[in-house]
């Protein structure tokens, strides 16, 4: 990999170690795994599951892990080069035989890797409270469907890799680790709005869609990432936009 | 070597290298000054292919690094001016980080950072979180990094920078004796605006000013060049008259720079201190001590800058 794993293991040790960063993560997991298992318990207790409800729920299983997946990755995203630069350490990392290429792919990849995975127990744990309030409004629906997991999967993949793509290359571009994390979440909100509105609206979006948007998300993150690793340097790496 | 020609650099409307030229020879301490935006960082930046400059092209060992700035960053070791740390790791695993990062094995890596961590007094801190280091320690800790892989040509932006007077004098130090251990061989760039340091650690000199070089080699060849003649404290046995004094001014080619007690010093060549003892000798005045005050490369930096920002203005 051309020392990118160097840096995928030394930004897992910089997780492990850089408290405040870890327990941001680790609210945002516990709030993202608590969430759907208080809510079905409410709904459940105050007798308010109804088979429209679970109906909506539905649909917004499809969305939810990936937003819980997109804000992992925006705060992984944003920390990355704008957090290095921060600490002054870019310019010692830039001097070394790494490529830009190796540096910008080993943070890349380990922004998704960890977004992906923490988004995991979430996904399972919004699937579990909907199956359960499925079998309380006694439907007869089969659930959950492998397109439907199909889609769950390539939305909440192609969402994160999206988001961190746009997220990174910030990062890259803007000085401080604050900018890059306001211009994070101006990517998120507008995405979370729009999904909450989907969902809320019950506006049913089939699968198959979901499937050849998130494919058309991967295509457009792909794009970005080539042209990126094709025009990344360590002069940018150090300076930013920002030059002088 | 490392041969600097013709480097440009801009950011936006500023220039700031107007064609950089010089050489760090091989197996020497170069030095490099200028006050606080002449371009030392930005050159060497530009040496270590982190920026690439609009003109001009570094050579080392016969290739251009601004191309190929792979052989320059696995043949360097690099402190930056204002660096970070991973503060959350302990200096063992902080050199081991960038160790592998230099392709050293488990056991090389291990072996080497012992090794640096002793001759840098270490030792006992290495298990310590690099958070509760004080500046020194983690410049001592910088410079073990940029000797780990045993880089031929070490780059230091100002090393001393933002320390207390007694960590200077001890990152100085260490870099004297290291200059004689472990660095010996190694061509060494240093940039500093503390021209003492610079007096005491460098061997060949290269002045920045706005932009360009000024001046570039020894310390002897810069005194030549700027054509400051030598300082003479003479002590004499009784005062003398202020018109003697003038008399002398006039008739011999030197200049009277103060007097303090009966204690002269005076500016001229070494063959007209000479003829200013004949003369007082032949008034009848003995000459207690006489000494040459050298001439520090602050006075003489600061003589040049003088020069020059009055070529400016004019």
């Amino acid at each position: 990999m051309g020392g990118a794993e160097i840096i995928i293991a030394k930004e897992l040790v910089h997780i492990v170690k850089n408290k405040s960063l870890l327990a941001q993560l680790i609210f945002i997991l516990v709030f993202s795994v608590a969430f759907p298992q208080i809510f079905a318990y409410s709904m459940i207790n105050y007798e308010r599951v109804t088979p429209q409800k679970v109906f909506t729920l539905i649909e917004l299983s499809k969305y939810y892990p990936s937003m819980i997946g997109m804000l992992f990755a925006a705060i992984l995203a944003g920390e990355s080069f704008a957090g290095e630069r921060e600490r002054k350490t870019m310019e010692i990392l830039a001097a070394t035989p790494l490529s830009a290429q190796s540096i910008f792919i080993g943070k890349l990849l380990f922004s998704i890797f960890i977004a992906l995975l923490l988004e995991i127990p979430t996904s399972m744990s919004f699937t579990s409270a909907v199956y359960h309030l499925k079998d309380v409004a006694q439907l007869s629906i089969e659930f959950p469907t492998s397109t439907y997991l199909l889609a769950c999967t390539l939305s909440s993949w192609s969402l994160t890799i999206l988001v961190t793509t746009v997220v990174i290359t910030a990062s890259l571009l803007v000085k401080t680790k604050a900018a890059a994390t306001t211009f994070a979440f101006t990517v998120l909100l507008p995405i979370a709005l729009l999904i909450t509105a989907v969902s809320l609206y019950n506006i049913t979006i089939s699968d198959e869609l979901i499937v050849t948007i998130s494919v058309l998300f991967l295509v457009v993150s792909i794009t970005v990432l080539t042209l990126m690793l094709k025009h990344i340097s360590k002069e940018l790496m150090i300076l930013g936009l920002m030059r002088r | 070597m490392i041969e600097v020609k013709e480097l440009k650099k801009s950011f936006g409307t500023v220039n700031v290298l107007k064609g950089v030229s010089f050489i760090a020879r091989e197996k020497r301490v170069n030095g490099l000054i200028g006050h606080n935006g002449a371009g030392k960082t930005t050159t060497l930046r530009i040496i270590l292919g982190l920026l690439k400059p609009d003109h001009g092209s570094v050579i080392v060992d016969g290739y251009d690094v601004t191309k190929r700035p792979e052989i320059i960053w696995r043949k360097s070791g690099y402190i930056a001016e204002e660096e970070g740390y991973y503060d959350y790791l302990n200096a063992y695993e902080y050199l081991e980080f960038f160790a592998r990062i230099y392709g050293l094995t488990r056991h090389e890596a291990h072996k080497r950072i012992k090794e640096l961590l002793e001759t840098l007094g270490m030792e006992n801190y290495s298990h310590r979180r690099i958070i509760t280091y004080s500046r020194g320690m983690k410049r001592r800790l910088a410079l073990a990094r940029a000797l780990l892989h045993n880089p031929e040509i070490l780059i230091l932006d100002e090393p001393m920078s933002g320390l207390s007077p007694e960590a200077t004098k001890e990152i100085r130090d260490l870099i004297l004796k290291l200059a004689k251990e472990e660095l010996a061989g190694k061509t060494i760039l240093i940039s500093s605006h503390n021209l003492w340091e610079i007096e005491q650690i460098c061997d060949d000199i290269t002045i920045l000013y706005r932009g360009r070089v000024v001046f570039t080699g020894t310390l002897e060849e810069l005194r030549d060049t700027i054509g400051i003649k030598p300082r003479f404290k003479i002590r004499l046995s009784r005062p003398i008259s202020l018109e003697f004094l003038n008399d002398l001014q006039s008739s011999l080619d030197l200049k009277l720079i103060n007097v303090n007690n009966m204690e002269y010093t005076i500016e001229c060549s070494e063959e007209t201190i000479m003829k200013v003892l004949n003369e007082f000798s032949k008034a009848g005045v003995n000459i207690l001590s006489l000494s040459e005050e050298k001439m520090t490369l602050n006075d003489i930096y600061n003589e040049l800058w003088r020069r020059l920002r009055w070529e400016e203005q004019k």
